[in-house]
């Protein structure tokens, strides 16, 4: 028999067993899942049917063993001689990782995981089959053992083609440039004058070219948009097991799952929402017996459309953010007077939980604080270019929204160094850059000047535009920058270390956005601000001159 | 008995993987001219309609129509050899004794063990003994 078909064979296996896996995940995280709902349990006795079946196929008895004690135990529920609670929900959904580790290993590490792992679990199952069951002890025994990390399991059943982000990230840049020069050839057609006709016909072609270019860049950037869907089952997995380990009953619920933004932002999105959720749990929702009549904890997760981007809302019904104990916090940092500290309003005051080393619980949780807090969260929703805020009433809860911009856009830039603060120029608005001895200037009596597409253009002084540092630059060349943009053009010229290099910006604060030229903010690695100069405010200076 | 260039077979069951299986066991003996395919009960009826087969392996639990219910209606409508390959259809179980009453022609456990290269010769014997019994 070929290698092919062996082959072949184990990838069906695998695929297969993978789908009943997660379809059993998603059937134990499913709320509503319990006794009375037979069509549910039914399927996830199914589910755990087809994977004894498939794991028989292929000969890994061992793990058939597990599996059909799995199902025996389904079966006990489903003719309601045992009842679903939530410990025997945490042990089915490590047992489906246990068996996802499995389907997903190459055989030699199959042995070695079947050896660390299906013993525990299997004891597991075995004694939840007795009277005497004592789940607390033998979930703390198998986490010692340490399962490996559930989601490391890739999702073979995920809907989306897995494509190599670097030959997207090529496709993306690729179609940036095309679309560039497309630009510019529209800009040299305007300069030839002599055939009328053959200027027509060309600018006709170029607005097609460059219609169907902007579809290509359009295809390409959906390309990278990925479900937001692909985040939720980790999500509710996380949910159940924080509540769990504290005890608290909680249910989860998340609404627009179907919203779509680009992988980067998926991935670095999913380490922040775990928190947040993580923290509505244990610091969100009140212990059960402080609840009372509120009843179970409600955790709600919404995905919404934005303008240019995604709305995200993390909520729940707890008690609600406690002024008094930011305020003492507050106090205790001593980063306030205690009159401004009163003069604070609620937004204000709340904002201050987003400050690094700011956690109002005196211990701090093993469950949402691991030492790290929301500044974190924070810091990693900026990094993506979004923005996290908090509004919360007290006894109804606390509600974190959370902006994310559809794409992260890394900015090539043009970093003007030695100035008071350091500007940066997004590149693809520079037109050149030459040494002051190479450009020919305009004989003009006052303004010094430099002719652009027979416009005269003024040069400013970056050092009197955006404030002088530059002390020992006087053996640097003088450059000048010519930015250019919309056909608005703009001469820069400048004494100082030049550099390129990538950035992201945030939106400028209320401070810097009184700065005139300020349109983004950033940090480099050395923790230096770099400000994104406001091209368009540059310009202005031109039009209101003329 | 039919010319091999005429005889065809119809493989029934929801999971690829025992298609691929079954159907490797089955092309190995160059005993059919065709082999179909259907993943459950309501497409193998569907694909009856339109094509005559000579033997159906079919398997039991499927979603949309199992086999029981597949087994009924071919009996009404089809003249055709039908052998049941299920892991339910052992001796003793509720289901075996249903599919002996609608008299399926032969009922064999699915193919197992592990996965090598002799594993077509290993399992797929006893099917294939029993193949060329219904047809001898």
């Amino acid at each position: 028999m070929d290698r092919d078909f062996l082959n072949e064979i184990w990838l069906q296996f695998e695929t297969e067993a993978m789908e009943h896996c997660t379809s059993s995940e998603d059937l134990l995280l499913d709320a509503n899942l319990n006794a009375s709902e037979e069509t549910n349990i039914d399927s996830l006795f199914r589910a755990f049917h087809s994977l004894k079946g498939l794991f028989g196929t292929v000969g890994l008895d061992q793990t058939l063993e597990l599996t059909h004690l799995v199902e025996d135990v389904i079966d006990k529920i489903r003719s309601r001689e045992m009842l679903l609670n939530n410990q025997i929900r945490g042990v089915l959904l490590k047992c489906v990782d246990v068996l996802k580790n499995v389907i997903s290993s190459s055989s030699q590490e199959r042995e070695e995981i079947v050896d660390e792992n299906l013993y525990i679990v299997k004891q597991l199952i075995v004694s939840i089959k007795t009277t005497d069951f004592h789940v607390d002890d033998n979930l703390k025994n198998i986490e010692r053992k340490d399962l490996g990390d559930p989601f490391s399991v890739s999702d073979k059943s995920d809907r989306f083609a897995t494509v190599d982000l670097e030959s997207l990230d090529f496709l993306f840049n690729k179609a940036g440039l095309v679309y560039s020069h497309v630009n510019v050839l529209k800009r040299m057609t305007k300069l030839n004058m002599e055939d009328a006709q053959f200027i027509e016909n060309v600018d006709k072609l170029i607005d097609t070219l460059q219609t169907e270019v902007s579809s290509l860049n359009q295809s390409i950037t959906d390309l990278r948009l990925v479900s937001v869907n692909s985040l939720i089952r980790r999500l509710k997995r996380d949910v159940f097991e924080t509540s769990t380990n504290l005890d608290k009953n909680v249910e989860f619920s998340v609404t627009g799952d179907n919203e779509r933004a680009d992988r980067t932002i998926i991935n670095a999105l999913s380490s922040a929402l775990m928190h947040l959720l993580r923290n509505s749990v244990d610091h969100g929702i009140e212990k059960n017996e402080e609840r009372g009549q509120k009843g179970n904890g409600k955790i709600f997760l919404d995905f919404s459309k934005e303008k240019d981007g995604l709305l995200i809302k993390v909520s729940d019904d707890g008690k609600g953010l406690d002024r008094k104990r930011i305020e003492e916090k507050l106090r205790q940092l001593e980063l306030l007077s205690d009159d401004d500290i009163r003069k604070l309003s609620d937004t204000q005051l709340y904002d201050f939980i987003f400050q690094p080393g700011f956690s109002t619980k005196s211990d701090v949780s093993e469950t949402s604080g691991r030492g790290v807090g929301l500044d974190v969260v924070k810091k990693n929703i900026s990094s993506l270019g979004g923005t996290i805020n908090v509004v919360s009433d007290p006894g109804l809860g606390t509600k974190f929204l959370l902006k994310i911009p559809n794409i992260v856009s890394t900015e090539d830039c043009l970093v003007l160094s030695d100035l008071k603060t350091i500007y940066a120029i997004p590149t693809r608005s520079i037109l050149w850059i030459r040494s002051v001895s190479h450009v020919d200037f305009q004989k003009h009596p006052t303004i010094r000047s430099i002719v652009h597409e027979k416009n005269i253009i003024p040069v400013h002084n970056a050092h009197d535009l955006f404030g002088n540092l530059a002390e020992n630059v006087d053996e640097l060349e003088e450059k000048i920058i010519l930015i250019n943009m919309n056909e608005k053009a703009f001469a820069l010229s400048y004494k100082g270390k030049l550099t390129y290099s990538e950035h992201v910006f945030d939106e400028p604060d209320i401070l810097v956005s009184k700065l005139p030229f300020v349109s983004g903010t950033t940090v480099d690695q050395d923790r230096n601000i770099i400000f994104r100069a406001n091209l368009e405010k540059l310009f202005e200076i031109n039009e209101r001159a003329a | 008995m039919n010319k091999i260039k005429d005889r065809k077979v119809l493989i029934v069951d929801d999971s690829k993987l025992m298609r691929l299986l079954l159907k490797n066991i089955v092309d190995g003996m160059k005993f059919f001219s065709k082999i179909y395919e259907a993943e459950n009960g309501k497409e193998a009826l569907d694909l009856l309609e339109l094509n005559k087969v000579d033997l159906i392996l079919l398997d039991i639990e499927m979603p949309v129509m199992d086999g029981v219910e597949a087994l009924k209606e071919i009996r009404l409508k089809h003249d055709v050899k039908v052998i049941i390959v299920s892991s339910l259809a052992q001796l003793g179980s509720s289901y075996s004794v249903k599919v002996k009453q609608l008299s399926a022609d032969g009922v064999i456990d699915k193919p197992s063990g592990a996965v090598d290269p002799s594993l077509a010769a290993k399992r797929g014997n006893e099917l294939r003994n029993m193949i060329k019994s219904l047809f001898d």
